[in-house]
């Protein structure tokens, strides 16, 4: 029991990370290799105030978000200002994911390459349910909204967008920004879930990860993503398979989805209690 | 007095490619002049200068006296411009009312990101959710212009083409534009759909009081719709004036018209 709710966790961790990521992948069209890069930019900032500073956990996790949401500007600004073609932005966020690694790796603060241990168990099932709800709660409420309609316009027609007086560096800017602070609070839930953090925790292949996960999930989609995450927690377990086959696992679960639905499990849909055939239109209807 | 839109010595290259070349122009407020000309010759890039999707190389645009040269698209739109796209660009994935939706966004803004946010429970009445209906009862009036009303709930991909053409015309027309922008409205229509079109935009450039800008290859549609012509050849202007004068020009009738055109 306590072994599946350990794994029913970490899925609801990638499934929070991956929800804010849905709103920039899914929704504005933005392809990111660097997510990982505000998972750990949350996790440390939580374990540094919490451990560190003696912050309660309860404060340190929305902290965790906004210090993440932060570091996005960082990345954000000048390459969605300069309108990077699509290609040369996801290699700009695979730059900064490994630089973020990099820093971290050689601050003081963060303790190197031997990360940080002995953190506090926080992250309860309780909890992680609790935040995941309320991420796609406001994730919901961004993407339906005029706000989500803009974001929407651009990732179907960034041309088209602009002359309907959409202004796309706002709009980019908004969704990482959002993007970032649910993968800084997922990053952190993380680290109190683990109790241990370090750089190499959040390579680019945890970031190849999430991005695989908003994808198999489908585009446009919210509950996607989460049914995504879910899956990808699960089945690796389920066939109880370890370390290097678990990365088989994934390869081949992703590869299976693509292949026989290469709109991803729910895209432009959402599960939905009212219609169980998720036929429902909004939000983009 | 300035006209309504003034365009002067404006001119674009592409590397090697003059695409548009000392082009000078003017139009009054609520006329429709028609740009005409070979393909490549320029037409499409005049209508990308003025929308700002390329700055001019050289060259001034004025719009009511002020200059667009160097604004980017989105404020552009804000001053009163609004287009169609000769390659049709909806937004594909969106239904035809989304797509209006979408473009209404620009003047009615019913509600701030912090209540999209924090004020929208759901099954919970909102200022969200009430702005959203009078977005889309809004929408249907666009619809209701241009005869799409019945399509509002299809995806705007799965339309036929035709009405694709008119949907487009119905989103560009939702900016509520002082300018508007036609690149070949009519193309891929047989010539009843098209003289249909031509008397569907003349009637809401009336009611509206528009000033439009109009390309196209079908003679017959500009001919009628259009009260001046400008002909474009290689970049260059090569003819300006009435329907009427540009059908006797000789210089046009080489270049573009060809020898033996007679108006059907
Ligand atoms: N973005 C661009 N990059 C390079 N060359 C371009 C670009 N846009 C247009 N051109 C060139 O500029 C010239 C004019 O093109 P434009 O599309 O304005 O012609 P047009 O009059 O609209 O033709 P058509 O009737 O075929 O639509 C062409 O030679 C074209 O190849
Ligand atoms: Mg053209």
């Amino acid at each position: 029991m306590t072994y599946l709710k350990g794994i029913a966790i970490l899925a609801m961790i990638n499934a929070i990370s991956a929800v804010g990521l849905a709103v920039f992948t899914g929704f504005t069209g933005m392809m990111s290799l660097g997510h990982a890069a505000f998972m750990a930019v949350g996790a440390y900032t939580c374990a540094i105030a919490t451990k560190t500073f003696g912050l309660p956990f309860l404060l340190a996790l929305p902290l965790a978000g906004l210090v993440a949401g932060l570091s996005s500007l960082l990345i954000g600004i000048p390459t969605l200002r300069a309108n990077l073609r699509s290609d040369y932005f996801t290699i700009a966020t695979l730059g900064f994911g490994e630089a973020m690694r990099v820093l971290l790796e050689n601050l003081t603060i963060t303790n190197g390459a031997r990360g940080m241990a002995g953190l506090k168990n926080h992250s309860t099932f309780g909890v992680t349910l609790a935040v995941l709800v309320l991420v796609i709660f406001f994730a919901k409420n961004f993407v339906f909204s005029r706000y989500g309609r803009m974001a929407i316009a651009i990732r179907e027609d960034p041309v088209a967008a602009e002359l309907s007086g959409i202004g796309l560096f706002p709009v980019r800017l908004r969704s990482m920004f959002f993007s970032a602070v649910c993968a800084g609070i997922g990053g952190a839930l993380m680290a109190h879930h683990i109790r241990f953090i370090q750089p190499s925790m959040f390579t680019g292949v945890q970031s190849t990860l999430l991005t695989a996960t908003v994808v198999a999930g489908g585009m446009g989609s919210l509950t996607g993503p989460v049914l995504a995450a879910f899956l990808f927690a699960f089945v690796p377990e389920l066939l109880r398979v370890a370390d290097m086959w678990r990365l088989v696992a994934y390869g081949a679960l992703l590869v299976a989805i693509i292949v026989l639905r290469p709109q991803g499990l729910m895209g432009y849909r959402e599960l939905s209690l009212r219609r169980p055939s998720g036929r429902r239109r909004a939000p983009n209807g | 007095m300035a006209d309504f839109l003034d365009i002067r010595g404006l001119t674009k290259h592409f590397g090697g490619i003059l695409a548009v070349e000392d082009l000078s122009l003017s139009v009054a407020q609520g006329t429709v002049l028609g740009i005409i000309g070979p393909n490549g010759a320029g037409k499409t890039t005049v209508f990308n200068l003025i929308t700002g999707v390329y700055p001019p190389s050289e060259g001034e645009l004025l719009l009511e006296g002020q200059s667009l040269a160097g604004l980017p698209p989105h404020t552009i739109v804000q001053r009163g411009v609004a287009r169609t796209f000769q390659n049709i660009r909806l937004f594909r994935n969106l239904t035809v009312r989304q797509n209006i939706v979408t473009a209404l966004d620009l003047r009615q803004k019913p509600y701030s990101l912090a209540q999209a946010l924090l004020c929208n429970p759901p099954f919970v009445e909102s200022p969200v959710k009430a702005g959203e209906r009078a977005l889309r009862e809004r929408a249907m009036t666009y619809l209701e212009l241009v005869g799409i009303e019945a399509q509002a709930d299809r995806r705007a991909d799965n339309l036929p083409y035709g009405l694709q053409r008119k949907l487009e015309l119905a989103r560009a027309l939702a900016l509520e534009p002082k300018l508007l922008l036609l690149d070949e409205p009519a193309a891929g229509m047989n010539p009843d759909e098209s003289m249909e079109l031509c008397a569907l935009i003349r009637s809401i450039q009336r009611q509206l009081s528009l000033t439009v800008l109009v390309i196209e290859h079908h003679m017959d549609l500009v001919m009628e719709l259009c009260d001046r012509l400008c002909v474009l050849s290689f970049g260059k202007k090569l003819a300006e004036g009435t329907p009427a004068e540009i059908q006797s020009d000789p210089a046009v009738l080489k270049a573009y018209l060809g020898e033996g055109w007679v108006r059907a």
